[in-house]
């Protein structure tokens, strides 16, 4: 256990021969640049191109082998198999916008067929390579799980520039892809060429499944763009800030991945990244602050409380209307008689109750009765009155039944805000 | 002979029959999630189910049990599950949900096949990815009554596993679409009309969802997870591009997935070897590839959707239109020349070779300046003319556009053969019918 920890901590900085080092850095420059990309592709709806364009790229590769093998090249070349890839993985891109052309095949029929005809002829030709003999096809293997293992600090560097440069070019593109991600037509009115960002945008999106293929693997590289832009996704609202945080996390996930893949035997790097970004998912998936889970859980559950609280408040209150503010301060009302509090859940009205104790609106009295404060008569009146003039302004305007009110001026009361208010005096007023 | 009996019996029977199955009832699945637009849910279920069959078989140690459909499953409807919960609670498009979902899913199988292999235990990746159609064999004994013993409980307790779960795997999927098939049905075409029937559209999500992952998972271990997506999706597709209805739909995409398997596994078994190479190529990359061919000839020659027929359609109505123009023209010039006004005759190319097709149809004669309709054409350009006047007159009497913004519109309008140009009454007879520039609309 020791040994691995040790080989983990030589890995994370950096001090791991060359060959690891480099690796791993070039593994977190392609998770940065996936998790920039990623965004713009989360954007555009084109993740899932992503996902057809890397299958795709396995019969390039397999043709790409069978040729450099054929004319005595060196079997594991990376340039020839990575053009091959490209070759493969555009016409696949190409032929899903061909499917979709016919009008009858939906955008997720197009890209599964694509995805797994072109990934079943890779199969094919990956069992004729076999029956050659020719070469181990062993090197063509690791392209589909990714195994940092049989990469050269060569492919890393080439796979580090790539990052670099398609982190630059989307620096570059920001402002095109953002316009045209949010509102297509009203870019192309703006005179913004549609057709020439897709294309710039799905040359990234292979460009990094391409240098993502050594170390993630065909299968996984397609979460390299997804899960970091997905995760950014839940702690900001603009696209500036989501490239960052995006690249942020795809680069750390790429960092640790790749160093408890190179640490820890038989641990596929792909797979690694994939569940090192995972786990940024669902810590943002739960924790973020605003579209968090739990955040908006909490959210939610305050505001049934408070909701609550007002409307126990406001039949207090109603059930003392007729009588004197002397007589108010003094009178005590049985709990069990009011209805808010009778049929109303036992999770929700205890909380409810504290909370206006704790506001100083109720005084709470032995034997399950309770006081309306002057703080808490002045505050459901303010209740009362958004909710007599909501229900006075439908019966007016919104043509509702006498009988109808009440369930949306129930629910109004939480909702109106002072301008509101305003508003709805002068309107009743006029 | 009984060599080649008993080859075809323990080797290619029980590889065809799992196949057969396993296409089928990832056809029928298929048609179900297409007509929804999830055809991506396959995909994703397929990547998903790697956990379970890889940890049901890291706990019995035994592949292609009843324990390992379990476990696929399982982790098939849980995957399903997040990838709603991860789309409504995150708010995240589904497409993006889904890929979260099962990559993660996925990579926890990739990551336990190689934590096991450290263990010594044999479950190859490659294997798993690929699928081993050609593994699934029977080995039943040789005995002197041989191709009769071969239906002995004996010899039947020998056949693969991995044939029977296909088999009863397609028996299941069978029996629910045929119970459910109205509310399957209903579901997929209107899912908030079955809502307010009172249907649980959610309960025939999940159900369905289960076909998926039986489907899958019965298909995983002779295909591979990713070849069981061409299985879920190319045959059905295939078969949407000739029908619009459901019960067609199913058996045509049945059809298409039965000729897939057959030929695609004599192409990759058989064929090889006819042709002289040493071995065979994988099975069931053949059958994804042959079922992909299927789907874009589908795409390309089908009588009605198909891009061929469709540009077929488009050339014989763009050239209708360019007749019924130069029938209105010449229309036109005759009356022109009944009131002493030059017509001019000045014929583009494309409009010679549409005179030419008139011509021949006998409905102008003579050519350039001299070219005049036949009786037959008159009678054409007459109905043509007598249509665009009367949308002109509609346009201006009933729409209440300009007189001067009608004749664009009504150009259009006077081609569509599926609408029936409007009924104009005039209180002077029919006679008296003018359109809105005071021509006379002809009877």
């Amino acid at each position: 256990m020791n040994e691995v920890l040790n080989q983990l901590l030589d890995a994370a900085l950096f001090q791991g021969g060359y060959n690891t080092r480099v690796v791993i850095l070039g593994t977190t420059l392609l998770g940065i640049a996936s998790g920039v990309v990623g965004c713009f592709a989360l954007l555009h709806k084109k993740t899932l191109s992503g996902d057809a364009a890397a299958h795709a790229a396995l019969p390039g590769l397999a043709i790409a082998f069978i040729f450099t093998v054929y004319f005595g090249g060196e079997s594991r070349a990376s340039l020839p198999l990575l053009i091959g890839a490209g070759v493969t993985s555009t016409l696949a891109l190409l032929g899903i916008e061909w499917l979709l052309s016919s009008r009858r095949l939906d955008s997720d029929t197009a890209s599964a067929a694509v995805l797994s005809v072109f990934f079943g002829s890779g199969i094919l030709l990956l069992s004729i390579i076999q029956n050659l003999q020719t070469g181990r096809a062993g090197g063509l293997q690791h392209f589909i799980f990714g195994m940092t293992a049989s990469l050269s600090a060569s492919d890393a560097l080439l796979a580090g520039v790539g990052a670099v440069l398609s982190g630059i070019l989307c620096y570059l593109a920001f402002k095109e892809f953002r316009i045209i991600g949010f509102d297509r037509d009203y870019a192309i009115t703006q005179g913004y060429s549609a057709r020439w960002i897709d294309l710039l945008l799905i040359s990234l999106i292979v460009f990094v499944t391409l240098i993502g293929l050594h170390s993630v693997g065909i299968l996984l590289i397609v979460s390299a763009l997804i899960i970091p832009a997905a995760s950014a996704r839940f702690w900001t609202e603009s696209l500036g800030p989501m490239t960052v945080i995006s690249g942020i996390i795809g680069g750390l996930s790429g960092y640790g991945g790749s160093v408890v893949s190179a640490a820890v035997t038989n641990a596929p790097t792909g797979a690694v990244i994939v569940i090192v970004s995972g786990l940024f998912f669902l810590v943002s998936f739960l924790f973020a602050p605003k579209r968090g889970v739990i955040a908006a859980l909490f959210r939610r559950m305050v505001q049934i409380v408070v909701v609550a609280a007002e409307h126990l408040l406001r039949e207090s209150y109603e059930r003392l209307e007729e009588l004197s503010p002397q007589e108010r301060s003094r009178v005590t009302l049985d709990l069990r008689n009011l209805h808010t509090f009778r049929y109303s859940s036992r999770i929700v009205r205890w909380p409810a109750l504290l909370l206006l104790r704790w506001q100083g609106m109720l005084a709470l009295k032995a034997g399950k009765k309770i006081q309306v404060t002057e703080l808490g008569g002045a505050r459901a009146l303010q209740l009362l009155r958004r909710n007599r003039l909501w229900g006075e302004y439908l019966l007016r305007f919104g043509a509702h039944p006498y009988t109808h009110l009440d369930i949306s001026a129930d629910l109004a009361e939480h909702a109106i805000s002072e301008k509101l208010l305003q508003e709805l005096e002068q309107t009743l007023d006029g | 002979m009984d060599d080649l009996l008993y080859n075809f019996v323990s080797f290619d029977l029980p590889a065809l029959i799992t196949a057969l199955a396993s296409a089928i009832s990832c056809a029928l699945v298929g048609s179900y999630l297409l007509l929804r637009r999830q055809a991506m849910m396959g995909d994703a279920i397929s990547h998903a189910v790697l956990p379970g069959i890889v940890g049901a078989f890291l706990l019995t140690d035994t592949r292609g049990g009843y324990l390992t459909v379990l476990g696929a499953g399982i982790a098939g409807l849980l995957a399903a599950l997040l990838i709603e919960g991860v789309r409504r609670l995150g708010r995240v498009e589904s497409g993006a949900a889904m890929g979260v979902v099962f990559s993660i899913f996925f990579a926890l199988g990739v990551l336990m096949i190689e934590q096991g292999s450290a263990r010594q235990i044999d479950l190859d990746a490659d294997c798993i990815l690929h699928g081993q159609l050609e593994g699934v064999f029977w080995t039943p004994e040789r005995a002197e009554n041989f191709p009769l013993n071969l239906f002995t409980l004996s010899s039947l307790r020998e056949l693969p596993t991995a044939a029977v779960t296909a088999v009863s795997a397609l028996f299941v999927t069978l029996l629910t679409i045929i119970l459910l098939y109205k509310e399957l049905r209903l579901a997929s075409f209107d899912g908030e009309f079955a809502k307010v029937l009172g249907f649980y559209p959610g309960g025939l999500y999940a159900v369905l969802m289960l076909l998926a992952s039986t489907a899958v998972v019965t298909s995983f271990q002779s295909v591979g997870p990713i070849l069981v997506v061409s299985m879920l999706v190319c045959p059905p597709a295939t078969a949407r591009m000739f029908t619009d209805r459901l019960l067609t739909q199913l058996t045509l995409s049945t059809v298409f997935a039965i000729i897939s398997v057959i030929f695609g596994y004599l192409l990759g078994a058989h064929v090889p070897q006819l042709l002289g190479f040493s071995s065979s190529v994988s099975a069931a990359g053949s059958i994804a590839v042959l079922s992909g061919m299927i789907m874009v000839l589908a795409v390309i020659f089908s009588p009605r959707y198909g891009t061929v027929s469709k540009r077929l359609r488009k050339r014989s109505y763009r050239r209708g239109v360019e007749e019924e123009d130069l029938l209105g023209e010449l229309y036109r010039d005759r009356e022109r020349k009944e009131q002493r006004v030059e017509g001019d005759q000045d014929l583009s190319e494309h409009a010679l070779q549409t005179a030419d097709r008139l011509r021949q149809r006998g409905e102008v004669v003579g050519e350039g300046d001299a070219m005049s309709l036949t009786e037959s054409g008159l009678k054409r350009a007459r109905q043509v003319v007598r249509t665009h006047r009367l949308w002109e007159r509609y346009l201006v009497d009933e729409v209440k556009l300009r007189p001067d913004h009608v004749h664009a519109r009504a150009e259009e309008l006077e081609h569509l053969s599926a609408v029936t140009p409007p009924q104009i009454h005039s209180e002077e007879g029919p006679e008296e019918l003018v359109d809105p520039h005071g021509k006379k609309i002809p009877d």
